[in-house]
């Protein structure tokens, strides 16, 4: 606590609470609240359709038990972790990264379009993007399969995970490219001329000087990235899912079964699920963070 | 040499990326049969509006346009006025529960938002029996939904940006005679812009883009319904309409467009400050 004190500019009691009461009411009725409820319908057999929707029953830790057991839902969290790590840990960061590094050298005219573009593919409606991409990725009339003259290749059916991580590098690294371009406008550059004086490699600078000014940066930016995967239902609107559950990650997993097969119980349970593992990934990163001071 | 290696490399990624935007502007102003060609070109000899035509008449696109138009607007708004006043009494106010609120406004933005459409829905439909604009049906329920969604990040981004006002302003705001009031939207306000761009950027897409909760909300209200579901007219089993398909997405995508050309510059200096705060 600084020094200034509990209300270091006289707001008063009344007045910020005033002020916090509109965004607390509103997270609290539309996001706390039906959340809870999530977790009260995980623990019951409720479904869509059919007696167990008019008579609810609490059925405790069953649904848990059962997604632990089911293989549709270990298939899905092996294929989270896979889009989670591929897309975002791996993908994103290194190409952000690469794509801030390489821009600092660059003409600006060149800097701003490239940056503009990879923007733009960050903030186009996801509907708008899946059907592009879908469009370029489908069998017969796919443009990809076209230009390299194998239009029978159905990407998304026949590579649908690799299908969804390119996709979803294509789409995430604006983030990550913004972030690093201004960590790295902090780091001294007083530093990185020693560095080149001393004739360090590109990947010595990088480790040795750069890295340990943006450990922070790295390291929040790793975090946002993996939720925000972990949590994206794009993956719905390109594959669905399929082919046969190959691309099922948790998200879509979680919609197919609560609003088609109507087991509201038992994906309220699955979301649980997929809450703690999120929980867990930001418990190590606060300590890994937390370790730098 | 060096410069011109990294360049051509940059050009490159560059190209990659702009490809499949480039593709469907192109789809947008072919003529139907090279769209279903078998041997497509990336260019066009034969540009034509048919595709707009469609989409604009068929889907009733205007009115859909409308829609989203109100929805993220009123969200933006919204979601600056009530984020920048929770962001100040967070930062300038110290009481005994803040950081467990902190922290919990850091936790509900990992809540799978799959898992709270069945929830959302129920709640929605009990609102509309009090309140019908905003209930099911209506685009009140989807303002209501998205600005929940919005604001904890927003409050989150905000904080570092009112945190980095010094208070010594506020007191000289205060010994020169300005009223609580007038530092707040005068002093504070401008102060904290970069911070309160990126923000409505990202409350901008995340209402322009919702494709889950308007099909969740707008089951029955045709009329209501918000531009990514009309897209989904030109989805048909048999032979999607691909040109009315690109069309429709290229004028939903001029909007985002005009907004993010307006705020491009202070939304990269934005998540930078937010970021170091």
């Amino acid at each position: 606590m600084d020094s200034s004190g509990l209300d270091s500019s006289g707001l008063g009691v009344r007045r910020a609470v005033g002020f916090v009461a509109p965004a607390l009411v509103l997270i609290g009725v539309f996001l706390v609240f039906p959340a809870l409820w999530t977790l009260y319908i995980g623990i019951t057999n409720y479904q869509l359709t059919g007696p167990a929707a008019a008579n609810p029953r609490v059925v405790g830790l069953d649904n848990v038990v059962n997604a632990v057991r089911d293989p549709l839902f270990t298939n899905s969290v092996w294929l989270t972790a896979l889009f989670v790590l591929g897309s975002a840990v791996i993908g994103q960061n290194v190409l952000g990264f690469g794509l801030a590094w390489l821009l600092r050298t660059v003409r600006p005219v060149l800097r701003r379009t490239v940056e503009g573009l990879v923007l733009l593919s960050w903030i186009l409606p996801g509907t708008v993007v899946a059907y592009l991409w879908f469009a370029v990725l489908s069998r017969d009339t796919g443009t990809l399969g076209m230009l390299l003259g194998s239009p029978r290749t159905a990407w998304l059916v026949q590579y649908p995970m690799t299908s969804l991580i390119i996709f979803n590098v294509w789409r995430g690294t604006a983030f990550s490219m913004l972030l690093y371009t201004s960590a790295l406008a902090a780091v001294p550059p007083s530093q990185l001329e020693t560095a080149r004086l001393a004739g360090a490699s590109g990947w010595q600078t990088v480790r040795d000087v750069v890295f340990p000014h943006i450990r922070g940066h790295v390291l929040t930016n790793t975090l946002l990235i993996s939720l925000w995967t972990a949590n994206d239902f794009t993956p719905f609107l390109l594959t669905a899912g399929g082919p046969n559950h190959r691309s099922e990650v948790l998200p879509v997993l979680i919609y197919r079964q609560a609003l088609e097969s109507g087991q509201l119980g038992y994906a309220s349970a699955m979301s649980m699920l997929l809450l703690v593992g999120n929980l867990v990934i930001a418990l190590v990163y606060l300590r890994l963070l937390r370790r730098r001071a | 040499m060096k410069r011109r290696l990294t360049e051509g490399f940059v050009l490159i990624i560059a190209a990659v990326v702009a490809f499949p935007l480039f593709w469907m502007v192109l789809s947008a102003f072919k003529p139907e049969d090279e769209i279903i060609s078998a041997d497509p070109v990336p260019w066009t000899t034969r540009p034509t509006l048919d595709s707009f035509t469609r989409a604009l008449t068929v889907a009733n696109f205007g009115r859909y346009f409308l829609n989203s138009v109100i929805v993220a607007l009123v969200v933006v708004v919204l979601s600056i006025l009530i984020s920048f006043l929770a962001a100040t009494a967070l930062t300038r106010f110290r009481f005994r529960s803040r950081t467990t609120l902190l922290i919990m406004l850091l936790v509900v933005q990992m809540v799978p938002v799959e898992a709270l459409t069945v929830p959302l829905f129920f709640l929605m439909r009990s609102v509309g029996d009090s309140v019908p604009a905003f209930g099911l049906n209506h685009l009140g329920s989807l303002v209501l939904v998205h600005l929940a969604f919005s604001l904890p990040f927003a409050i989150w981004m905000l904080r570092g940006f009112v945190a980095a006002v010094p208070v010594e302003l506020e007191e000289a705001a205060t010994l020169d005679g300005a009223s609580r009031f007038r530092f707040l939207w005068q002093v504070l306000f401008p102060l904290v812009a970069p911070g309160l761009v990126a923000t409505s950027v990202l409350s901008f897409i995340h209402a322009w883009n919702d494709f889950l909760f308007a099909k969740t909300f707008i089951i029955s209200a045709v009329e209501n319904q918000t531009l990514p579901l009309a897209l989904q007219v030109f989805v048909k089993p048999d032979q999607n309409d691909w040109g009315a398909i690109m069309a429709g997405s290229t004028l939903m995508t001029i909007p985002v467009l005009i907004f993010f050309m307006l705020v491009q510059r202070r939304l990269v200096s934005g998540l930078a400050g937010a970021v170091k705060g």
